[in-house]
């Protein structure tokens, strides 16, 4: 079945199976940005953002994504980069894995919280696991990133 | 998941006559947890046209449709000012923001979940769900009943009603299903209590509340209290904790949450 | 210095969040046959018969392979140097399967789709056994797990399957009975652990293809892309030149993917069909069919007199190395020989025990390595000491803990698999730790107890902790630095960054030796046709044996490149000075920049490639120290445990990278207090593994520590890089006793396993109460 959807700001059309995930949808059209690390909504590595809000997409059937607007860090390179930036000076890269569906959440997170609280980026952030890194830096990075006047 | 058939319903009524077309057809709420109980379905069906997910209000009540997603009845400010903020605590520690950008309320309900932790609070506000074929029942009676309807549930009715709230969900990290969960509501009539996770599904410990509502000396009462709770309401066991931890927990948080549901009356 | 030691963010960080291909399966041919596995629904059980046709005549399977159709030849898939001192136990495929989740056979086909159906098509007919599921009855147990009579030991480590040891160990100091016998006080406490998962977000991942020379190439998560390339060509009967083995970005290893998982089966179907082949593991294949940690049984006695002085340590460990006995004897030593040594003051010290098989997943490498099960056991064994004695037990650890220059015989006597080797603590600043963190931590004002509120209690806890640096005379790693045209380097290394950010500390330290900046080092490692031989990454090496090699490597290309400079500018070689960027000579005025010589060395004469080899392997493992200190607040009534904040202070020589030290230690804290307090490992009762998922199997979350308090001591070690040690798995070693001590400071209860939940709190509290 034809899905027309916009990806990355291009308007995309994919043959797709009934069942097929937008993870394995973006990965066979080489968006390799998007991770797989469980399969099972439980990890946030493959977060995208869908009509802006992250979701998992390990999860999303691409069927059901008709005109919708997805977007991955392949589409939002400029803020990604500042947000690498923090994560750099802050020390809170190690693998990298969890990475871009962390930076998606963040991004999501600054776009829809004003001035959120600790608890409340915390709680935000809650569902992209991290096994590197005990979170901290990754956290203050965020505060940075958050702070950032551009 | 496999999928042989996807439907987009184009009516209520479309989606009802496909849902009864075949024993194996499901409908689809966000699939989150249809993803990890099915194997194979023969066709699913779509909801997404059929507006299901707006929050509107009328005089009385709070009218959820059944495609809304946690997240947005989470930061629905209206809902939740009502509540004094019942439902965005029960659901700030159901898995991440992507996780509840796709979770319907829909899907939440109609499984009865025993883990779940958005029925103990609807049922402390009296929540009412609305099925397209058996109509309008209370959520306690849907909780209640023996079969699993084949219907499709439309929206949850919220009455309008102000009061406190305490909320409590013990788990193991803030990711995992509750070992146990409270829901209370102090309206301006009485104080509604709810246990879930027992490891059975939620539901309202009715003498405690009794006991309660009818004794303005509550303090007094501590024991009496626990002892109907415990009575009244089952307790066991499961991968996430014993019968007599929950029964801990139940009656710490029993007292817990009254004393806060009644010093914070404003 | 100017490179070293300072914040210098992770050279591929940003490039991974931007979202450029970087992992395992991002490598992969779109055309890939897509390889899976059928797994064991039986603990223990032998396949009578197995029926594949129906599967292979599946449109789109190109090959199902079972035991029938693999070399048979036991190997080992730990992940070690040669020979291993892992038993050679372990088949391709096997008639026997070992554990639920154990390999039957593997299909491959045009897509994942038709590879499930494949699977769904393989009739097996299996004689099911009793299983061994319970490590303290697995000795002498009817049921042997590995009865095939072509398995075998390397070299001595214990291994006698007919009674389910996979080996065994025994050493002693002085007459340890009669040590005990004499002491004023004993104690004596027996610990369990268990078998934690590593949980790193990228599952096992890897893909194979041919290339143009018909050679095997594979891109592997693995930490040990050398040992893979060995023990594929050693198991399969290919030559290892045959075989080249890259790795990519890996998202966490923790010493999962020492070993190797879908290798085997891989480049079997590749080998077969010619066609490209990939394989990565589901989630529950990651929880179920790769590696735990070892659970143990750890029976601990403290000798002492009454004034605190420790006289004598007797350590007997119980090991459950699982289906198979990966890092079996090795994880077992290091629970005694990375503990023991910190209390080097006693007369007598004995550490013996066994390493049973069991019908469970199988065992394997796991940050910390043993020390943490090890650790856990004899730091709660000093605190109860303490308590019995009525002292702090802080000051308890202060009179008997080593000190700088200090030594243990335990170092000499214990290796991993071998005889260990003699060395003096040139730097040591466990005191520093302790009494720094205990001012973090504000101890004296906390412990052991502040009543907080009618239902909340605040308490502290503590442990210390060692480890190692690598294993001496063993762990080798090589460097190669290749100077360019206009000066800038390549640094090709064997040494494997697996999200650690040792590509990183490694291009500073030739960054800073070469007087440059890391932009001008660029880094490639880890291909076993590229780069030079490294271990891989275990052992806590890298930072230490790698970075040596690096540093003089780039101590070589200085040489290499006064010389030039010299024939350059017609001058004697000792006259050169060079300051990084400008050759001088105090011979004569005239000057060369590196990028004019380089350029002069590529294009105009004198031509010339210079490159710059070094190697290095230890002589000695200087052991990183550290203290860790716990604050939690737990609830009187229900036990719940807040963690509000986590010290550790930290001796890991130089730190080369201090932010990047830094997230090394956190990550081990979080993981550490995730073994300590979240992650239950459940089986079910005909030894399923039943906390197989994120669902069921918890891992700490960014709301589940509250704060990180992380610190250096100020440490040269004079035989590291810039003085630098180790820093990889000291951070997870604190937090199973440091939680354990201050749980009993706040309630008065001993928790004896881990991992220490409320509700174990709870019931311990009730049996107190009712006896
Ligand atoms: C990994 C994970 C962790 C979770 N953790 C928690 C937790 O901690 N606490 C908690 O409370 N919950 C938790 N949940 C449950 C979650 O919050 C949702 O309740 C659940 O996913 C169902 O919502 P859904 O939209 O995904 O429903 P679906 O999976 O789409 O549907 C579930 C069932 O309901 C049916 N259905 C859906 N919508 C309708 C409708 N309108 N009419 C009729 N039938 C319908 C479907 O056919 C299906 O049978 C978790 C779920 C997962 C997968």
């Amino acid at each position: 079945m034809i899905v027309e959807m916009t990806l990355n700001h291009q308007v995309k059309r994919f043959d797709v199976d009934h069942d097929e995930t937008l993870l394995q949808t973006l990965r066979k059209h080489g968006v390799m940005s998007v991770k797989n690390g469980c399969n099972a909504s439980s990890c946030g590595t493959c977060t995208v953002l869908v009509d802006g809000k992250p979701m998992l997409s390990c999860s999303l059937l691409t069927i059901r994504l008709q005109n919708k607007k997805v977007v991955t860090v392949e589409g939002l390179q400029e803020e990604v980069e500042k947000i690498g930036h923090y994560f750099g000076l802050e020390g809170a890269d190690q693998c990298g894995y969890c990475n871009p569906g962390v930076a998606l959440a963040i991004y999501a997170m600054k776009q829809s919280l004003a001035n959120p609280s600790s608890e409340e980026i915390k709680t935000f952030l809650v569902g992209n696991l991290c096994r590197c890194s005990g979170h901290q830096a990754q956290f203050k990075a965020v505060k940075r990133y958050l702070g950032d006047p551009l | 998941m496999k999928i042989q058939q996807y439907h987009r319903a184009t009516s209520l009524e479309d989606a009802y006559n496909v849902l009864h077309a075949g024993s194996n057809n499901h409908i689809l709420g966000g699939a989150l947890w249809l993803k990890q109980i099915a194997k194979e379905i023969d066709t699913a069906i779509d909801l997404q046209d059929l507006n299901l997910h707006e929050i509107e209000q009328t005089e009385t009540h709070f009218i959820i449709g059944s495609m809304a997603t946690l997240y947005r009845l989470e930061t629905a400010q209206a809902v939740n000012e009502w509540c004094d903020q019942l439902i965005k605590n029960s659901m700030q520690h159901i898995m991440g923001v992507a996780f509840r950008n796709t979770a319907t309320i829909g899907g939440s309900i109609i499984g009865r979940y025993a883990f779940s932790d958005l029925l103990g609070p609807l049922l402390v506000l009296n929540a009412e769900v609305e099925f397209y074929r058996a109509g309008k029942m209370t959520l306690e009676a849907f909780l209640n009943e023996r079969r699993m309807p084949q219907d499709i549930l439309v929206a949850v009715h919220i009455p309008k009603e102000r009061g406190q709230s305490f909320f409590k969900k013990v788990s193991n990290t803030r990711l995992d299903f509750a070992v146990l969960n409270i829901a209370m509501f102090k309206s301006k009539k009485e104080i509604r209590i709810a246990f879930g996770s027992r490891p059975g599904v939620a539901a309202l410990a009715k003498e405690a509340m009794k006991i309660i509502n009818q004794t303005p000396s509550w303090q007094e009462q501590r024991e009496t209290l626990i002892n109907a709770l415990l009575e009244e309401l089952k307790f066991g066991n499961n991968q996430r904790g014993s019968e007599a931890y929950r029964k801990q927990l139940a009656q710490t948080y029993l007292i817990r949450g009254i004393e806060e549901v009644m010093h914070n009356d404003r | 210095m100017k490179i070293v030691k300072h914040e210098i963010p992770s050279i591929d960080g940003k490039g991974i969040m931007l979202g450029h291909k970087a992992f395992t399966d991002d490598f992969a041919e779109a055309n890939s046959l897509i390889v899976k596995v059928l797994r064991s629904p039986h603990a223990f059980a032998k396949i009578k018969k197995i029926n594949v046709e129906k599967a292979r005549k599946l449109p789109g399977v190109e090959i199902v392979l079972t035991h029938h159709d693999v070399p048979r030849k036991p190997f080992t898939r730990a992940g070690q140097g040669y020979p291993e001192p892992s038993p050679h136990d372990k088949f391709v495929l096997d008639e026997y399967v070992r554990y639920v989740g154990d390999e039957v056979a593997a299909v491959a086909a045009v897509d994942e789709k038709t590879a499930d159906e494949a699977l769904k098509l393989i009739e097996v007919e299996y004689k099911v056994f009793d299983p061994v599921l319970d490590f303290e009855t697995a000795l002498h147990h009817d049921s042997v797990i590995h009865p095939e009579e072509d398995i075998h030991e390397m070299f001595p480590i214990g291994f006698k399957p007919a009674i389910n040891q996979a080996a065994a160990y025994h050493m002693e100091v002085e007459d340890v009975e009669k040590a005990l016998k004499d002491c004023e006080v004993v104690l004596e406490e027996t610990f369990y652990t268990q078998a934690q998962a590593h949980a790193m977000m990228e599952p096992h991942t890897v893909n194979a293809r041919l290339d143009i020379h018909n050679r095997l190439i594979i891109y592997s998560a693995t930490q040990t892309p050398f040992h893979v390339r060995r023990i594929i060509s050693q198991a399969l009967s290919i030559p290892i030149s045959r075989i080249r083995v890259i790795k990519p970005r890996v998202g966490g290893g923790f010493g999962g993917k020492q070993a190797l998982h879908g290798e085997m089966l891989v480049s079997l179907v590749t080998l077969r069909t010619k066609k490209p082949a990939k394989m990565v593991y589901t989630r529950k294949e990651v929880f179920e069919s790769s590696y735990t940690r070892h659970p143990m049984r750890i029976k601990v006695k403290l000798g002492a007199d009454t004034t605190g002085k420790l006289k004598a340590i007797d350590c007997h460990i119980l090991s459950d190395t699982g289906a198979y006995g990966e890092h079996a004897l090795t994880v077992f030593m290091v629970a005694g020989s990375k503990v023991l040594p910190m209390y080097n003051k006693v007369d007598a010290v004995r550490f013996h025990g066994e390493v049973v098989y069991t019908n469970k997943t199988p065992a394997g490498a796991y940050r910390g390595y043993g020390a943490i099960q090890g650790n856990y056991a004899v730091e709660s064994a000093i605190d109860m000491l303490a308590h019995q004695l009525k002292i702090d037990p802080i000051e308890l650890r202060k009179m008997n803990m080593i000190a700088e220059n200090e030594t243990s015989p335990i170092f000499a006597i214990m290796g991993e698999g071998t005889e260990g080797t003699a060395m003096n603590m040139e730097t040591c600043k466990l005191d520093y730790c302790v009494e720094r963190g205990k001012t973090l931590i504000g101890w004296d004002e906390k412990y052991p107890r502040v009543d907080i509120s009618d239902h909340k209690i605040r308490s502290v806890g503590m442990a210390i902790a060692m480890q190692g640096s690598g294993i001496p005379y063993i762990d080798m790693g090589a460097a190669t630095i290749k100077l360019n045209d206009d000066g800038f380097y390549n640094l090709t290394i064997g040494a494997t960054d697996i999200g650690q950010g040792s590509d990183t500390i490694l291009a500073q330290i030739a960054a800073e030796a070469l007087m440059t900046t890391v932009d001008k080092v660029v880094v490639y490692s880890s291909d076993t046709d590229l780069t030079p031989f490294d271990t891989g990454a275990y052992a806590s090496s890298t930072t230490y044996i790698s970075g040596n090699a690096v540093y003089k490597a780039a101590l070589k290309m200085l040489e290499l490149l006064k010389e030039a400079a010299a024939k350059a500018l017609k001058v004697d070689t000792a006259s050169i000075d060079f300051d990084g960027e400008l050759f001088t000579s105090t011979e004569s005025e005239t000057t060369i920049s590196l990028s004019q010589l380089s350029n002069r060395l590529y294009y105009n004469e004198d031509q010339e490639q210079l490159t710059a080899t070094g190697s290095y392997y230890g002589t000695k493992s200087p052991p990183p120290f550290m203290a860790g200190f716990i604050e939690i607040e737990i609830d009187k009534e229900t036990a719940e445990i807040d963690v509000l904040n986590y010290v550790s202070v930290v001796d890991c020589g130089t730190p080369i990278n201090p932010k990047l030290a830094q997230g090394q230690v956190e990550g081990g804290i979080i993981q550490g207090l995730g073994m300590a307090h979240f992650e239950e490992v459940k089986y079910s009762k005909k030894g399923q593994l039943v906390s197989n998922d994120w669902l069921n199997y918890k891992i700490p979350t960014s709301l589940d520590v509250k704060k990180l308090t992380t610190e250096f001591a100020d440490s040269y070690e004079e035989s590291g890089p810039y003085g630098a040690k180790s820093v990889g798995e000291i951070g997870i070693d604190t937090p199973p006793a440091a939680l354990a001590n201050a749980v009993y400071n706040a309630l008065g209860v001993r928790i004896t396993s881990l991992p220490i939940t409320a509700e174990k709190i709870f019931k311990k509290i009730q049996e107190i109460k009712g006896d």
